[in-house]
């Protein structure tokens, strides 16, 4: 499903160069639940946002399904990021003037969808999170924990082959966390979507098929 | 392709912010039209023809020194007869309130219950052959009018069109000062200030000097031969300055006298035009701040959308769209005030000019938000997600 073939990650700025990343080979098979654990600042979200298609590589080549993203154009590029992936991002990035409803939506206004198919779809994405009761609140409204759980919905919603979630637990207590990882579980098991999940929970961590660990940007088993 | 309603709910719950860009637009649009009105006024004005002519005519003032009538009508008579001697000379008219003067005439009119304020100016029988006017209607004054128990007037088309709408006017009577005139022809315009102004209502009445109560013109102009030349004039006003004891003489050419006068106008256009420019630079930027502003506020927004699969495009053509939205609102406001306006000016607005100028704003509007809205829009939907989501 992702192959990432030798990739770098430079952030320059007109004072600093960071490497965020350095000679990544990764190979996640269709089906596969992943976790990637690793220090803070060792280069995790750059990771998911390269995998997902939200940033690019310095070098190397990032294949989805065997084709290299590498020459895409915009257009292609956003039909994969709508299709096939669905992102769950660490700060959440909500629309804050957006309800809780209309943010779950987004994926599927990009899709030719009637908006009564859309509102049911993103009903019952709120309802597999435990959110059905808060659709009309704005997220400044709701608690960290609840965002989260709205971002999740948001990301599966569109029942994409891939989920990639960058902490998806981290603000959640463990009963909610639990809850969470369980949803992601089934969405493996039963829809057998593959799953990058970063977390720092080791216990979480384990319950994943396999665990990739980043530090200072190199992988480390 | 995005959605209406969610983009109309995306709106209303950004309300207050969206109604100061209304009201930033709104008075935007305000001045834009200001200006616009007056640049098509010179537009406008400087196409319309200017209703006589000035090439090869000059102009005496005659300035009879507060003379007795009887006495200055003599002696004008004699100034008169003099220049009609020469070979050079084509035609000569007496005449008051001459074009490109300072000298302006105003007089009130009536007919039934309606009345107005008019501009006028007097001529005598050669007045239209020597300045080369055409009459629309009926005829210029002779020697008909000398039999005439009314006392005859010509007025112009604006003139005739407040009184008289589409009808004949040449044969009624207009009232001024508890007299009844006959009209008896109608001309286009006369643009007495020259092509950058538009002369209003007009009329016209007979200089007779055989008449002794009639005026006595300020100015004899000269049909003068093409090619006539400076020494002419020359030889002309020394003749002239042994003939009138009491009289005092200048000549012009209406020539020189209109370049004067344009260049006194022009420089006002200059002067207009780039006061004009500066406004709608600074109401660009006012503009091009507030949506700045207001990209930056949704840079997020636009690094979520493209995470889901917005393409840049659907970004752009989002917020230009929803910024058309908003510029609508804000002219229909501007509209409602401005055609408010209208109706309160109606008198001394021409509708043409307004709706010309209305049209142009509304489009110079829409012109400046949606470039203003597409370039920083443009800006953070064309770099990666990742990074539009990064500073916050
Ligand atoms: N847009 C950016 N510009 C410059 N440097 C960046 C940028 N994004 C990340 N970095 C740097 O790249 C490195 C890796 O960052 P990254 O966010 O991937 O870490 P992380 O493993 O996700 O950390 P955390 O566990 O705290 O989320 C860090 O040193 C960070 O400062
Ligand atoms: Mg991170």
């Amino acid at each position: 499903m992702i192959q990432l073939n030798n990739i770098d990650k430079v952030y320059a700025t007109n004072t600093i160069e960071t490497t965020a990343l350095k000679a990544i080979n990764l190979h996640v098979e269709k089906g596969e639940f992943v976790s990637v654990m690793g220090p803070s600042g060792c280069g995790k979200s750059t990771l998911l946002n390269i995998i997902g298609l939200l940033d690019s590589a310095t070098n190397g080549e990032v294949l989805i399904d065997g084709q290299s993203v590498q020459k895409y154009g915009d257009i292609k590029l956003a039909k994969l990021r709508n299709q096939k992936i669905g992102f769950v991002f660490q700060s959440f990035h909500l629309i804050n003037d957006l309800s809780v409803l209309d943010n779950v939506e987004i994926p599927l206004l990009y899709r030719r969808m009637s908006g009564a198919e859309r509102k049911r779809k993103a009903l019952a994405a709120l309802e597999k999170v435990g959110l059905k009761a808060r659709t009309k609140h704005f997220p400044n409204q709701l608690s960290g924990g609840q965002r989260q759980r709205v971002a999740i919905a948001r990301a599966i919603v569109g029942e994409p082959e891939l989920i990639l979630a960058d902490e998806p637990t981290g603000n959640l207590d463990s009963v909610m966390g639990a809850e969470i990882m369980d949803i992601l579980m089934r969405l493996n098991k039963e829809e057998n979507t593959t799953i990058v999940m970063v977390t720092h929970d080791e216990h979480l961590a384990k319950q994943t098929q396999r665990i990739i660990r980043l530090f200072d940007g190199s992988q480390v088993g | 392709m995005m959605n209406l309603k969610h983009l109309f709910k995306l709106m209303w719950n950004r309300r207050k912010m969206n109604l100061l860009m209304i009201i930033e637009i709104f008075i935007s649009f305000i001045i834009i039209f200001v200006l616009a009105q007056s640049l098509v006024k010179f537009a406008v004005y400087y196409s319309e023809p200017l209703g006589f002519e000035y090439k090869n005519i000059w102009n005496l003032e005659v300035n009879s020194n507060n003379m007795e009538n009887t006495e200055a009508r003599k002696e004008i008579e004699l100034i008169k007869q003099e220049i009609k001697s020469y070979a050079e000379v084509i035609e000569i008219s007496e005449a008051y309130a001459i074009p490109y003067t300072s000298v302006d005439m105003r007089t009130t009119v009536e007919l039934d219950d309606k009345e107005i304020l008019t501009n006028m100016m007097l001529g005598d029988d050669n007045y239209a052959e020597v300045l080369g006017i055409e009459l629309v209607a009926g005829r210029w004054f002779d020697e008909q009018d000398n039999a005439s128990n009314y006392k005859p007037i010509v007025i112009n088309r604006k003139l005739k069109e407040y009184f008289f709408g589409d009808e004949e006017a040449v044969g009624k009577f207009l009232g001024q000062r508890d007299d009844q005139r006959l009209i008896i022809g109608v001309v286009d315009q006369i643009k007495k200030r020259g092509e950058l102004n538009d002369f209003g209502k007009l009329l016209f009445k007979r200089i007779n000097p055989e008449n002794p109560d009639s005026w006595i013109g300020e100015s004899i102009l000269i049909k003068m031969k093409p090619g006539t030349n400076m020494d002419f004039e020359e030889k002309l006003m020394r003749r002239l300055s042994i003939i009138s004891n009491n009289f005092t003489l200048e000549m012009r050419s209406l020539e020189a006298m209109r370049e004067r006068s344009f260049d006194k106008y022009s420089s006002i256009v200059y002067i207009f035009a780039f006061i004009s420019l500066f406004l709608v630079i600074n109401v660009s930027l006012g503009l091009f701040g507030v949506l700045w502003y207001n990209i930056n506020y949704r840079k997020s927004e636009i690094g979520i959308r493209r995470s889901f699969g917005s393409t840049a495009r659907s970004i752009y053509s989002q917020i230009v769209g929803e910024t058309m939205v908003i510029s609508t609102f804000s002219l229909i406001l501007g509209s409602f005030i401005v055609f408010q306006l209208y109706v309160f000016l109606r008198n001394w607005l021409r509708p043409d000019i307004f709706y010309a100028s209305y049209i142009i704003s509304v489009l110079v509007i829409y012109l400046i938000t949606a470039i203003c809205a597409f370039y920083p829009s443009k800006l953070a939907a064309d770099i990666e997600p990742a990074e539009a989501l990064h500073d916050e």
